[in-house]
């Protein structure tokens, strides 16, 4: 493996996610070339600057604008409604499949 | 985030508005630390956040159980922001203003150094492709398992591997003076 594919591997060791073999191989590797130990170095400064980071904190006025769009706007959760056979399905599903039938409808009289 | 009852899923999907309010409270954090992160603006975060809670407000009915209800947030919080932000204005310099301290002594260096390169470690992750960053958000930055973010995106595990090295490399790249303080000489 040539030091580009070992440099690969620096991401998702530093995530865990290597296997065993990998991770043999890369220490193995490591052990011996400076290029790519400097590299996982400045792999690790990086991910301890990502870690340092502050967590936002969300503004107190999200809730607020949030509600005052579903009121405004009459936003409702898609329905729900219930096929022939009894199944129950959101609107979007039900026009897709084409199945849905209304709740109240009218009985069908037959002609003479 | 916050783990929500099933009960709390299912009267939210009969349109409870305090149980949508209960899984806002569960995970608001979360999403808006998702939309900064990405955008590393607060005013397009909070636009941002605002929107993908309307979306899960819309789409709750949809949900059948078939992943953890964080999954299903996250997946919502993912799609609107590629969405609203591929809408948007092309590329702008999204900069996070510094915050002015309020006491007129002189702040000490070392906090001031600080200060920057979190400004510039924030600038250089939203500055990142966009095919790069979410998944580099999810993974460096939330810590989320490979096998988590290749759900979230849509995405093989692969995938997501490849994304976040190639973001890394990036980022080594573009903030590589602010990593070379204080490098360690030993292995």
């Amino acid at each position: 493996m040539t030091c580009d594919a070992y440099q690969k591997l620096l991401s998702a060791w530093l995530d865990r996610e290597l296997s065993g073999f990998e991770e043999q191989a890369l220490c193995a590797h490591l052990d011996h070339c400076p290029l790519c130990r400097a590299t996982w170095q400045a792999t690790r400064h990086l991910q301890e600057r990502v870690d340092n980071l502050q967590e936002p904190e969300p503004p107190p006025e999200l809730w607020e604008r949030i509600e005052r769009k579903l009121a405004s706007a009459q936003i409702l959760p898609e329905e729900w409604i219930v096929t022939a056979r009894g199944r129950m399905l959101t609107q979007t599903e039900g026009a897709r499949q084409c199945l849905s039938i209304p709740l109240n409808r009218p009985a069908l009289h037959s002609r003479n | 985030m916050q783990s929500v009852d099933i009960a709390t899923i299912h009267a939210c999907q009969r349109g409870n508005r305090d149980a949508f309010r209960r899984i806002y409270e569960a995970c608001h954090r979360k999403v808006y630390t998702l939309a900064y992160r990405y955008t590393n603006d607060s005013e397009e975060a909070l636009d941002l956040s605002q929107e993908i809670f309307l979306r899960i407000h819309t789409k709750i009915a949809g949900f059948r159980g078939e992943c953890a209800l964080e999954t299903w947030v996250y997946r919502v919080a993912t799609n609107t922001i590629i969405s609203a932000l591929r809408k948007s204005r092309p590329h702008e310099q999204l900069t996070e203003k510094i915050e002015t301290h309020p006491d007129t002594a002189p702040l000490p260096e070392v906090y001031l150094e600080d200060r920057e390169t979190e400004q510039r470690v924030k600038q250089a992750i939203a500055e990142l492709p966009e095919s790069l960053r979410l998944a580099f958000v999810l993974v460096a930055v939330e810590h989320r398992p490979y096998t988590e973010a290749a759900d979230i995106l849509g995405l093989r595990v692969k995938a997501v591997r490849m994304r976040v090295s190639r973001a890394r490399k990036t980022l080594r790249s573009s903030l590589q003076p602010y990593l070379d303080e204080g490098k360690d000489h030993d292995m």
